[in-house]
């Protein structure tokens, strides 16, 4: 968790990520700050995050990108 | 049948009331055989396109799901007898079969789109390059036909349902005829909004119940978008069409107005529209995607985009973006330039390249010309000048001790996305790329001669016209602004019932009397003094 | 109570149809034109004619030879007869017809004169601002809606005559005060439909000669509606006068007349062209006419409604209303 905080942080250093949740939603991320933070989790986990990963629901939030890398790590 | 026409509002009171006499579990039907009356009155031959795309998506996604069912059945009886390694290459060979089918979806229907948009583009081009190339003049004749009524929109929308079926975003519709119903769908069926199956599907095929708020609010908002419509864009159509027709004559301040006067047009005219078919989806109880928020407010390019036919952007975004920026090979590329130690190249190009792809697409989409292609460009090297600018921006407004939320930077930036986006659209009302840069060109010239009274008399803008098309403009601004706090709608409605009658009453008189439509009263043909 | 409330809310919903009726009305009528200058006056007499309806037992029915050549105040001061002229300019066949039709609905008239000037036209003739004038002043009835759907050219709509705000609401820009002022009523501006016109234009010369080509027919739809109309009046036991309004111009053809006298025959009714009587009226068309024998003018008028007056008198059964205290009240605020 600690450490994709850090990715987020370094995209977007001002957000409080313990309780914003609506990173999509209220277009605090745009789609190139997803692409990056994207990119970041793979090199980070070793994961694969397809198209298919992309809803707004997975990355709305500090935990819910968390549950996404668990759910990734575990196939 | 246009969405902004007498038959259309018969045909949707109609619709209405045989929606909500039926029972309920029936009600989508009533939606159904409306959607399909509605588009058969486009053209009946019209009606293969759409089948085509229904039941070809049908189909594929029947195959995808069955697939993914065997799988599911496959692993479940094996159970622990199957290693994680051997799980993973099955999976994988399901999922490339599914791939399979998907593509052979995606290959004919765009195909199809492709095919009725670009081959007589094409074969202009063939034959202009067989006339110059080679002095051959038997030219490849045309072939005839119009595109159908909302191809662009319904094959979007379809396909992106078939590509979240791959993804096993949700399981697929199997009733057939819901399914074509939410192909077909009659308010967003001629442009968009492009909704995605699980934003709509559950309030298309349940039915609504009765609800006069409802109703009351659907009208105030098709009222709206007719008021964007019939009083403001199609009252400057003309004149901005004759002044890009003429542009030699008019230039410098002239190019300027019409500029704007196009901007605003396209606006009423399109988010007017779309105002129209929410309005009309409200009525029956389902809720549409936004395609608009303001998009003139916008503070950068980027966010406009987001603001701007926002379905469509998403669209894009969630089915061409993101699965190129995650493509295997991109990603490879981008590992590449930062093992090279070219670690910014190396960030940009997952979003850049698939970017680049984006607006090409984009461009296309517009038009089958390539002045779109040309448009979609020069939005693509604004969003990246405007990406790769912002450290420096923010640097000059820091020195010059200004504040980013400060009103008068906020509408600095919202004036420059504002014109930028508007010279742009330079390219879609002119005939080619070398015009519509001539008419740039003449944006810097001329200005010693500017007559308002040429606007008046010359440029099918009268003065009464233009005064009527101003006040109505700051109305639609003014509207936009307090939209900012929430729902214009929900504030009228909490306003005193007499009051609100006012509203209603001034609007449907100004759509009335200060739309732009029918064929004009000339008195003097009224005069029997001609018998 | 639970009814009180219901019959409460029943009577809102009432009350705010009523009312959103009554607003959609006023500024329908605010925005249709007025008609009140003299050259397009003739816009005015479809309406005029309901409130005078009870009080007419004569009808003139055609173009504008019509309301410009027959004065019914002339005919109600020599003959006691009290007659309406229910014309427009370019009044075509099938709308005199609808005209009728809605004028015995509303009041069974003793004598229908349906004038022919009109039958020389081809079927597709379509003037629009004529047809906006005859049939926007009806009252809403089915003839309205056949005389709309008859009369209509290609580019025209019916709901355009149904919401006649969707044809005239570009008139924002020749807004005037008259547009709400007479809204809702005006007094009648035409003496039962007679427009007086003082100008004199003379013609060239006296002589009648005929420019129409001596096979000139009749085309079918003019015909349909020539004998609709006789066999409305049949029908409804009005007599009916066919005839045509005098006049010199050479429009027209001995063939129609041929042709007019035979169904008129098959009927048993009388067509009379008053074209060959000009030297009994005691027509002059160096002085009588506006434009050079065209139309009649006020001077026309009188000699024509004159001679008009004695040829009913003497052919049909039409009452002498002097002393009628209706009719007396009518006229005497005439």
């Amino acid at each position: 968790m600690d450490r994709i905080i850090e990715i987020l942080k370094a995209v977007h250093p001002e957000v409080d990520y313990e309780t914003e949740t609506g990173l999509i939603d209220k277009r605090i991320f745009d789609s190139f700050d997803v692409v990056t933070i994207v990119g970041e989790l793979m090199d980070e986990f070793d994961i694969e995050i397809t198209a298919e990963h992309m809803i707004p629901e997975n990355f709305n939030s500090a935990e819910a990108i968390a549950e996404l890398v668990r759910t990734l790590e575990e196939e | 049948m246009s969405l902004i026409s007498i038959d259309f509002a018969l045909f949707v009171c109609l619709a209405l009331l045989i929606y909500f006499a039926v029972p309920k579990k029936f009600r989508w039907i009533v939606l159904l055989v409306a959607s399909y009356a509605f588009y058969a009155q486009s053209g009946t031959e019209n009606l293969i396109y759409i089948a085509v795309t229904t039941v070809s998506a049908y189909i594929c996604a029947f195959l995808i799901e069955k697939k993914k069912e065997g799988m599911d059945a496959y692993l479940h009886d094996k159970g622990a007898d199957i290693s994680k390694e051997e799980k993973k290459a099955y999976k994988a060979g399901v999922k490339k079969r599914q791939k399979l089918i998907l593509i052979a979806g995606l290959l004919l229907n765009f195909g199809i789109l492709a095919y009725l948009k670009y081959a007589n583009i094409t074969i202009a081009y063939i034959n202009l390059f067989r006339l110059t190339h080679y002095g051959r003049t038997d030219f490849i004749p045309f072939r005839d036909f119009l595109l159908p009524l909302g191809i662009s929109f319904y094959t979007f929308q379809t396909m992106g349902y078939l590509i979240d079926i791959y993804y096993g975003k949700y399981g697929r519709e199997r009733n057939f005829f819901k399914f074509a119903l939410y192909v077909s769908f009659f308010p967003q069926v001629v442009q968009g909004p492009i909704s995605r199956f699980g934003q709509i599907a559950s309030q298309l095929y349940e039915g609504a119940d009765f609800d006069f708020a409802r109703l009351k609010s659907g009208f105030y908002r098709i009222m709206w978008g007719l008021f964007k419509k019939l009083v403001i864009a199609d009252r400057l159509a003309g004149f901005v069409s004759e002044t890009m027709a003429q542009k030699d004559a008019y230039r410098g301040f002239y190019i300027v107005i019409a500029i704007f006067a196009y901007s605003m047009q396209i606006y009423g005219d399109f988010s007017g529209g779309i105002d129209v078919a929410l309005g009309v989806a409200e009525m029956f109880g389902i809720k549409l995607p936004e395609n608009f928020e303001r998009p003139f407010f916008s503070k950068s390019i980027s966010e406009y985009w987001q603001r701007w036919h926002i379905t469509l952007g998403t669209w894009f975004k969630d089915y061409i973006f993101y699965p190129l920026s995650l493509n295997k090979g991109i990603i490879k590329l981008g590992r590449i330039a930062r093992e090279q130690k070219m670690t910014a190249l190396g960030k940009r190009i997952p979003i850049y390249v698939p970017m680049l792809f984006v607006w090409t697409l984009t461009g296309m989409w517009h038009g089958s010309e390539s002045r779109y292609v040309v448009w979609g460009l020069f939005n693509f090297v604004f969003i990246v000048l405007g990406t790769e600018l912002e450290p420096l921006s923010k640097k000059i407004t820091a020195k010059l001790t200004l504040v980013e939320s400060d009103f008068v930077m906020r509408a600095y930036r919202a004036g420059k996305t504002f014109w930028l986006m508007s010279f742009l659209r330079l390219f879609d009302i002119n005939r080619d790329v070398k015009d519509a840069f001539t008419a740039f060109s003449y944006v810097f010239q001329g200005w010693g001669h500017f007559d308002i009274n040429r606007i008046f008399e010359n440029l099918s803008l009268p003065m009464e016209e233009m005064i009527v098309a101003a006040i109505a403009i700051v109305i639609m601004f003014i509207v936009d602004l307090i939209q900012r706090r929430g729902s214009v709608r929900a504030k009228i409605f909490a306003l005193p019932v007499p009051v609100q009658w006012c509203f209603l009453s001034l609007l449907v008189l100004a759509v009335s009397v200060f739309g732009y439509y029918g064929p004009g009263f000339d008195a003097a043909s009224f005069i029997y003094g001609a018998f | 109570m639970k009814l009180k409330k219901l019959i409460k809310n029943i009577i809102t919903v009432l009350l705010k149809i009523i009312l959103i009726v009554f607003l959609a009305v006023t500024l329908t009528r605010i925005m249709m034109p007025k008609y009140l200058d003299e050259e397009s006056k003739d816009g005015r007499i479809t309406q005029e004619y309901y409130p005078a309806s009870s009080v007419s037992d004569v009808l003139f029915v055609g173009s504008s030879v019509v309301f410009s050549g027959i004065d019914p105040k002339v005919l109600w001061e020599r003959d006691g007869i009290s007659a309406f002229v229910r014309a427009n300019a370019s009044q075509t066949m099938w709308i005199s017809y609808y005209m009728t039709e809605d004028a015995i609905k509303c009041h069974k008239p003793e004598l229908v004169c349906l004038d022919m000037t009109f039958i020389k036209y081809d079927d597709d003739f379509v003037e629009e601002p004529s047809t906006r004038k005859s049939v926007d002043g009806m009252r809403l009835s089915s003839s309205k809606i056949e005389c709309a759907l008859a009369s209509m050219g290609e580019d025209e709509r019916l709901v355009e005559y149904l919401i006649p705000i969707l044809r005239f609401h570009s008139r924002w820009k020749e807004f005037t005060w008259d547009d709400i002022r007479y809204a809702w009523y005006l007094s009648p501006v035409t003496m039962n439909g007679y427009i007086a016109d003082y100008e004199v234009g003379p013609a060239e010369t006296e002589d009648l000669t005929y420019a129409g080509s001596p096979d000139q027919k009749i085309s079918p739809k003019n015909e349909e509606y020539l004998r609709k109309t006789i066999e409305l009046c049949a029908d409804n036991g009005v007599q009916l006068l066919l005839f045509k309004t005098p006049s010199l111009s050479s429009n027209w053809s001995d063939a129609l007349d041929v042709q007019i006298s035979a169904i008129a025959d098959e009927y048993g009714i009388t067509y009379i062209n008053f074209d060959r009587y000009g030297r009994d009226i005691g027509l002059n068309f160096k002085e009588d006419t506006p434009d050079m024998g065209s139309h009649l003018n006020h001077t026309g008028a009188e000699k024509f409604s004159e001679y008009l007056g004695d040829y009913i008198n003497a052919n049909y059964e039409v009452s002498d209303r002097r002393d009628a205290k209706k009719y007396d009240r009518y006229w005497s605020k005439k």
